[in-house]
């Protein structure tokens, strides 16, 4: 194409002129929602000006003319050459002078940088634009960009909506990892002398190895609006200190609400006081609040302590603990605020801080024993129904009304062992209801989970109230709770926690049914496989007759004669083929503590888990033991082999 | 299949299939108010190099599913391709996702900002003033600020 004159004609950046452009452009055009197009005035242009022609797509090239123009080359890295000059490596450099709050500045969006443009790059995008850049960043990385200028730091002071998600990247390096919660903390400072944290409605930490109690426990007294925490999958945070944050929680929050009534007219004094002195800031009032981590240990010791701390098996150590179990103790709170007095003479009401007070969901996933392979010790189920009468009680108490005694009792320690023993008959009248109706299963093909579904309802009359309240609030979902959580006990063994059967479904390894998703414990420890309550139950009393009769359980099996099949249209094949399947699946004991896992029939399975020389795999909690033991050089039988107690069931 | 005249801001004209540019919204509608014609569509707010990176994007991304699922689309990875179109310069990449943004580009906006994030994702304070040329401007009452937070937060 000809290269026409364009020197009346041009598209100038700068200056815009009335616009040339026929008016049917104009009705979608001019009414975009962006800000680019909406604060721009339009060009001038005319068909008189094209100086090019492309074509793109399957079509072949008209003239095309693209690197042999005067103006555009392409050279042979492939960069763009505007009148011979490479715009690649043109990087801006900020104004040296202060431009504060010019983000959104769009009157400059058109003009196009040069090499000799001192302005940031940063300065052409609108407000829109760099805000849903930022909205992709994790918290720790917002507050480096805080550090990096004063525009950045005054932006992200502003927009709040940027800070509702608190996301925390566990992805980092380990180097960028270690310095992490140092700027967590640096953030939880930045954020509330910024008076930002109010802001804060989601707190996600998944995945954070380098979460500790002490500085959970930081963030959850530093962002009071919490609506969401989500501590998946975090290694130093188990089930118990869950627990003990909960209660921790539940008891400040009535303390301080009392507290707050106690004080009440020292505060307004103090308020008064205030506006008056400006100097004051209550920033700073919150943030010793949230030094005073400090705690001592917790006075009572409760059931838990010695019933086994060390349940999810990594080194709770009594200063961690602390954090947690201080957090509830009033007395140390007031001998602490009374002496020091805050060192700006508040109440000890502002040494409390409310937490978790607005909680509607709490993701835990990864934090019980049989999900971390550790031994449970039928601990996990009573932690899981602790915890969730915990957060029926944090959506209950938080009025700071007088009538606050517990309206779950803790249960005793009589309780306890009598719920260990329900537990045991429970597993024991599931599986004699599987080899007493084997013969009868007209009725049970019904149903979708057949002795499960008996059983769970179970509640024998010698079963004191207390226990069965708790047992209905583990099991159930109680709708009075204001918190949803993402864990649910078993459907299989009813003994480990699993995901909800609402949010994961799976498809059963051998007859392809849908099936909820189960504990650790019971699907494939490997390919996480599962298999649904029937070929479950069936595999279990193929199991319970091979360890009787080993030969006999091969031919029972290849034969395929006892398996029921789940539809009535089943074949033979069929039904051989889920025999052949459910054969596959094995149970492994720990060679230590006999604790169980299940593999299914997949090579790739069997030989990860399994040590091909000895055949015996050993859980984690043993082989931390293992590499205690020789990291001190104890000698090995200084750990006696210790069955654990689902082995003797 | 009928074609699109599109007009960059500096006068260059490229003609592309209908469907690879009805991948822009803006021009998507600004046909459908039209219909059928032979006059070439302005664009005054991107260059020809721009616009010829956005059209590149648009012809190979033309037989994608349109996703309305906001979440799922903030949320995916940028495939292989788009990472490899993504290497360029700053100011190129910084246009391309303001021309996305003018001419309706949901998709490329996403890869666009996934980009820059990525960019800045994981660095200092430090290594993101490389990276842009950012010049540290703070006022002495602001550091010290800063050394506040770093003293509360080292004094735990």
């Amino acid at each position: 194409m000809k290269k026409e004159n364009t020197s009346n004609n041009s598209y100038s950046s700068t200056s815009f002129s009335t616009p040339s452009i026929p008016l049917r452009w104009m009705p979608r055009f001019m009414c975009k929602s962006s800000p680019l197009t909406c604060r721009q005035s339009a060009p001038t242009f005319s068909v008189a000006s094209i100086t090019k022609v492309h074509t793109f797509g399957k079509h072949k090239q008209q003239q095309s003319d693209i690197g042999s123009s005067n103006n555009i080359n392409i050279d042979k890295a492939g960069e763009v050459v505007f009148n011979g000059r490479h715009t690649h490596g043109s990087r801006t450099k900020l104004h040296q002078t202060r431009q504060r709050h010019h983000f959104n500045d769009t009157s400059n969006q058109n003009s196009h940088l040069n090499n000799d443009s001192v302005e940031s790059i940063w300065t052409k995008l609108p407000m829109e634009l760099i805000q849903d850049i930022l909205a992709r960043l994790d918290c720790i990385t917002l507050y480096q960009l805080c550090l990096c200028s004063s525009l950045f730091r005054h932006l992200l002071r502003k927009t709040t909506m940027l800070w509702r998600t608190l996301k925390v990247d566990s992805s980092l390096p380990p180097g960028r990892q270690q310095q992490t919660p140092l700027e967590l903390y640096k953030l939880v400072c930045f954020m509330v002398t910024s008076g930002i944290h109010v802001h804060v409605n989601s707190l996600v930490l998944d995945g954070c190895s380098f979460l500790d109690p002490a500085l959970l426990d930081t963030l959850i007294r530093a962002y009071p609006n919490l609506i969401r925490l989500s501590l998946v999958h975090c290694p130093q945070i188990g089930c118990w200190q869950i627990l003990y944050m909960l209660r921790a929680s539940i008891k400040g929050n009535y303390q301080l609400a009392m507290l707050a009534k106690q004080y009440q007219p020292t505060q307004e004094r103090q308020q008064q006081q205030r506006h008056i002195d400006d100097t004051t800031d209550e920033s700073k009032i919150l943030l010793a609040a949230l030094k005073t981590t400090k705690q001592p240990q917790q006075q009572k010791m409760t059931l838990f302590t010695r019933t086994g701390f060390s349940d999810v098996g990594f080194s709770s150590s009594s200063s961690t603990r602390d954090h947690i179990l201080g957090l509830t103790n009033h007395h140390h709170h007031r001998h602490q605020t009374h002496t020091t007095d805050n060192g700006n003479g508040s109440s000890p009401a502002e040494a409390l801080l409310p937490c978790l007070k607005h909680l509607t969901r709490l993701d835990m996933e990864g934090a019980f024993p049989s999900e971390r392979s550790y031994k449970s010790h039928t601990h996990e189920m009573y932690c899981f129904g602790e915890i969730k009468k915990a957060l029926l009680q944090l959506g209950q108490h938080q009025d700071g009304d007088e009538n606050m005694a517990p309206i779950y009792q803790q249960l005793s320690e009589a309780h306890y062992a009598l719920y260990q023993f329900w537990l045991l008959l429970r597993s024991h009248m599931l599986r004699w209801d599987d080899s007493g109706q084997e013969t009868n299963d007209n009725e049970q093909q019904q149903r979708d989970h057949p002795r499960g579904r008996q059983w769970q309802d179970f509640r024998p009359p010698w079963l004191p109230d207390t226990l069965v309240q708790f047992i209905q609030i583990t099991e159930q979902d109680h709708p009075s709770s204001s918190v949803k959580i993402d864990l649910a006990p078993c459907p299989l063994c009813h003994r480990n926690v699993a995901p909800p059967p609402c949010q994961r479904r799976s498809l059963c390894y051998a007859c392809q049914a849908p099936t909820p998703m189960v504990c650790a414990q019971c699907r494939c420890h490997s390919c996480h496989a599962v298999l649904c309550p029937r070929c479950h139950h069936t595999h279990q009393v193929r199991f319970r007759q091979s360890t009787q009769n080993e030969s006999l359980h091969q031919q029972a099996f290849a034969a395929g004669t006892t398996i029921t099949p789940i539809n009535t249209n089943t074949t033979q094949q069929d039904t051989t083929k889920i025999a052949s399947l459910l054969s596959s699946w094995r149970t492994l004991h720990c060679q230590q503590c006999h604790l169980p896992r299940r593999i299914c029939g997949q090579p790739s399975c069997s030989t990860q888990l399994e040590n091909s020389k000895h055949h015996r795999w050993t859980c984690t909690s043993c082989q931390q033991q293992q590499q205690w033991a020789r990291q001190r050089k104890v000698p090995p039988r200084f750990f006696k082999k210790a069955r654990h107690w689902s082995h003797w069931i | 299949m009928s074609n699109v005249r599109l007009l960059s801001s500096d006068n260059e004209e490229f003609v592309v299939q209908k469907e690879v540019a009805e991948r822009s919204v803006l021009i998507k509608n600004m046909l459908e108010d039209v219909g059928e014609t032979d006059s070439a569509i302005p664009l005054p707010n991107v260059t020809a190099k721009v616009l010829k990176k956005v059209i590149e994007w648009c012809d190979h991304h033309s037989s994608d599913p349109v996703t309305t699922d906001e979440t799922e689309r903030r949320t995916t990875d940028i495939d292989e391709w788009d990472q490899k179109f993504m290497e360029v310069d700053q100011e190129t990449l910084f246009d391309i996702i303001l021309a996305a943004n003018y001419l309706d580009i949901k998709p490329l906006l996403d890869v666009g900002c996934k980009t820059v994030a990525n960019m800045i994702k994981g660095k200092t304070a430090e290594e993101i003033r490389k990276i842009f040329n950012i010049v540290n401007d703070f006022t002495p009452e602001e550091e010290a600020q800063i050394r506040k937070e770093n003293e509360w937060a080292e004094d735990r």
